[in-house]
C-alpha cells in the first residue's frame, strides 16, 4: 500500500469514528419513546447482522450515492435515524431498500413523498430533525452540487414542517460538531436542543481521538 | 318488490345506452372494453337477460391478441382499422392520463390531456395544430417566440428555455407563460444580473482564498419543487439563505485537531533528527 493511501485510510477510519460516536449519543436518549425498537434506517455491522443488505437509502433522496465522495460515503452508510416501527416505515423499507432504487426520479418523488408522510405519521419530529441534520453534515465534507443538495434540504426542511428557528438550530449543531458554535448562541426551539444534547457531552470530538 | 334499477353506459360524448340497439348504434370499443374490465360490461348485459352474449365475453381469453377484435364480433360490428386506430388513441390517452396524474390531481388539465406536451415534439406538434392553451408537463422546453397568441402553463414546473438576448415583451407577443421557470441565461437577463458575472467571479476568487466554497443561490428547480406550495417557497428561500453562508465556511477538516501538534514537530525539526543523529556518529 503507498503512504499517502494509508494515511487517506486513517483519516476515514477516523472519520468514521466520528460519525459512530455522535450516532451512538444520538442513539442513547433516555426519553425516546422508541428507544428499543430496531433501526430499520441503518447499515453498518449491526444492521447487517440482523436485517441483511439495508441501507440507510433516506438520505439519497438528496445524494446520488455514487458520485459522493468517500467521507459523504461514510455518513450515508453509518447514520442512523431511529425510525419508529410502523406499517409506512415498513413499506418504505420493502420498496426502497437499496441507494438503485433511487437513482430513477419518479420513484425519488414517490419515496420522498412517503417519506415525508411515514414522518407525519410518526407525529414526532425527531425523525426529520435528524434527516436534516446528517444531510447537512454530508455537505460540510463534500460540496459537489452543493447549491443542488441544500435546495433539496430546505424543501425537505418545509416539507417536513421544520420552522426557521429549529433549522437554525440544527444548522447550530452541526457547527458544535467541528468546534465552530459560536458561544453566545441560544437555542431558539425547545426540541432541536433537546434531541441533540447528547452530542453536547462530547465535548472535542477530535481530541478524544488523540 | 324493488324494482331493479338498470344503470346505462357511456359511449364517446356522453351517450348513454341502454338497451343492445343503442349500444350498436354508439357503439365505442374503447369504452366497451373497459366496460369489461370494470365488470360492469357483463352486469350490463345479463340486467337486460343477454345472457349468451354475456357467455361469449366470459369466455373470450382477455390475453389474446385478437381479444378486442372477437369483442366487436361477438356485438356484431365489423372490426376494421378505424377501430383499431381509435383503440391505440385511447391506450395511449389512457397511458398519458397516468402519467399526468403523477404530477396533479387537477381536473381540469387531466380533461385536457390532448394539448398536454410532455416533450418538445408534442409541443411543436400541438403549436401546429394552432393550440392556443398549452399544458407543460416535463423537464424543458423551449418556447418559440414566433408563435404568438400562446398561453403555456406548467404542470411540473419545467424549465422554459427563452431564446433571447434582452427581455422579451410579453404582451406585444402576446405569450403568457405560467407555472413555469425560465432559463438560467434568460433568466439572469430578467434579473439585470447578465452585467453582474465579472464582479461575481471576482468576489468568488476571494472566497475561494479564504478557504471557503462558494455555494449558488437556491434552485427551485428540484425534482421536490413542484410540491412545495408557493406560499411556502418564500421561507423556502430564507432557509436556504440562512445556512449557505455558513455551511460555505464549514468544511471539516480532518487534520485540524492535530495542527498545533504538527506544528510543533515541524517547530523543533523532530522528523528526520534520528538519521540526523545516526549519520553524524
Amino acid at each position: 500500500m503507498r503512504p499517502g493511501k494509508k494515511i487517506d485510510d486513517i483519516r476515514l477510519v477516523k472519520y468514521e469514528i466520528l460519525i459512530e460516536d455522535i450516532n451512538s449519543k444520538l442513539g442513547r436518549k433516555s426519553y425516546n419513546p422508541w428507544m428499543q425498537i430496531p433501526d430499520f434506517f441503518r447499515t453498518g455491522e449491526e444492521a447487517l447482522d440482523t436485517e441483511g443488505n439495508i441501507e440507510n437509502t433516506v438520505l439519497a433522496l438528496i445524494y446520488d450515492y455514487e458520485k459522493c465522495n468517500e467521507y459523504a460515503k461514510v455518513i450515508m452508510d453509518k447514520s442512523v435515524l431511529n425510525l419508529p416501527v410502523s406499517r409506512c416505515a415498513l413499506r418504505w423499507k420493502e420498496n426502497y431498500s437499496t441507494y438503485s432504487c433511487l437513482a430513477d426520479i419518479k420513484n425519488r418523488i414517490n419515496a420522498s413523498k412517503e417519506f415525508v408522510r411515514l414522518c407525519q405519521v410518526a407525529e414526532d419530529k425527531k425523525v426529520g430533525y435528524k434527516f436534516i441534520f446528517w444531510a447537512l453534515l454530508i455537505l460540510t465534507v463534500d460540496k459537489s452540487d452543493a447549491d443542488e443538495h441544500l435546495s433539496l434540504i430546505c424543501d425537505f426542511a418545509s416539507m417536513l414542517r421544520i420552522t426557521d428557528d429549529e433549522f437554525e438550530d440544527i444548522i447550530q449543531v452541526v457547527k458544535f460538531i467541528y468546534n465552530e458554535e459560536s458561544s453566545d448562541y441560544v437555542f431558539k426551539s425547545e426540541e432541536v436542543p433537546l434531541i441533540f444534547n447528547s452530542l453536547y457531552d462530547m465535548g472535542d470530538a477530535s481530541d478524544e481521538e488523540d | 318488490m324493488a324494482k331493479k334499477i338498470r344503470f346505462p353506459l357511456e359511449m364517446d360524448n356522453g351517450i348513454e345506452v341502454r338497451d343492445m340497439e343503442e349500444l350498436r348504434d354508439n357503439f365505442s370499443l374503447s369504452r366497451v372494453l373497459h366496460y369489461i374490465d370494470k365488470g360492469k360490461m357483463l352486469v350490463w348485459l345479463r340486467d337486460r337477460y343477454l345472457d349468451d352474449v354475456a357467455s361469449a365475453i366470459e369466455n373470450l381469453n382477455r390475453n389474446a391478441p385478437d381479444f378486442a377484435k372477437n369483442v366487436s364480433l361477438i356485438f356484431d360490428i365489423p372490426y376494421d382499422e378505424e377501430m383499431e386506430k381509435e383503440l391505440n388513441g385511447a391506450a395511449e390517452r389512457k397511458k398519458r392520463i397516468e402519467w399526468i396524474k403523477k404530477f396533479t390531481n387537477d381536473e381540469k388539465v387531466i380533461m385536457e390531456i390532448d394539448n398536454v406536451a410532455f416533450n418538445q415534439d408534442e409541443l411543436y406538434d400541438l403549436l401546429d395544430e394552432d393550440v392556443s392553451k398549452i399544458y407543460l408537463c416535463g423537464d424543458k422546453f423551449s418556447i418559440p417566440l414566433s408563435k404568438s397568441g400562446v398561453s403555456y402553463i406548467g404542470v411540473n414546473n419545467p424549465i422554459v428555455v427563452i431564446n433571447s438576448k434582452e427581455r422579451v415583451d410579453w404582451n406585444q407577443k402576446q405569450i403568457s407563460i405560467e407555472g413555469a421557470f425560465f432559463d438560467e441565461k434568460y433568466q439572469a437577463i430578467v434579473d439585470g444580473k447578465d452585467k453582474e458575472e465579472p464582479t461575481q467571479k471576482v468576489v468568488e476568487m476571494i472566497r475561494d482564498t479564504e478557504d471557503t466554497v462558494r455555494i449558488g443561490n437556491y434552485s427551485d428547480k428540484t425534482y421536490l419543487s413542484f410540491m412545495i406550495p408557493s406560499t411556502q417557497r418564500q421561507l423556502v428561500k430564507e432557509m436556504y439563505e440562512m445556512a449557505r453562508p455558513v455551511i460555505e465556511k464549514l468544511n471539516y477538516d480532518v487534520d485540524k485537531d492535530i495542527q498545533i501538534k504538527k506544528g510543533l514537530v515541524h517547530k523543533y525539526q523532530l522528523i528526520g533528527m534520528a538519521s540526523n543523529y545516526l549519520s553524524s556518529l
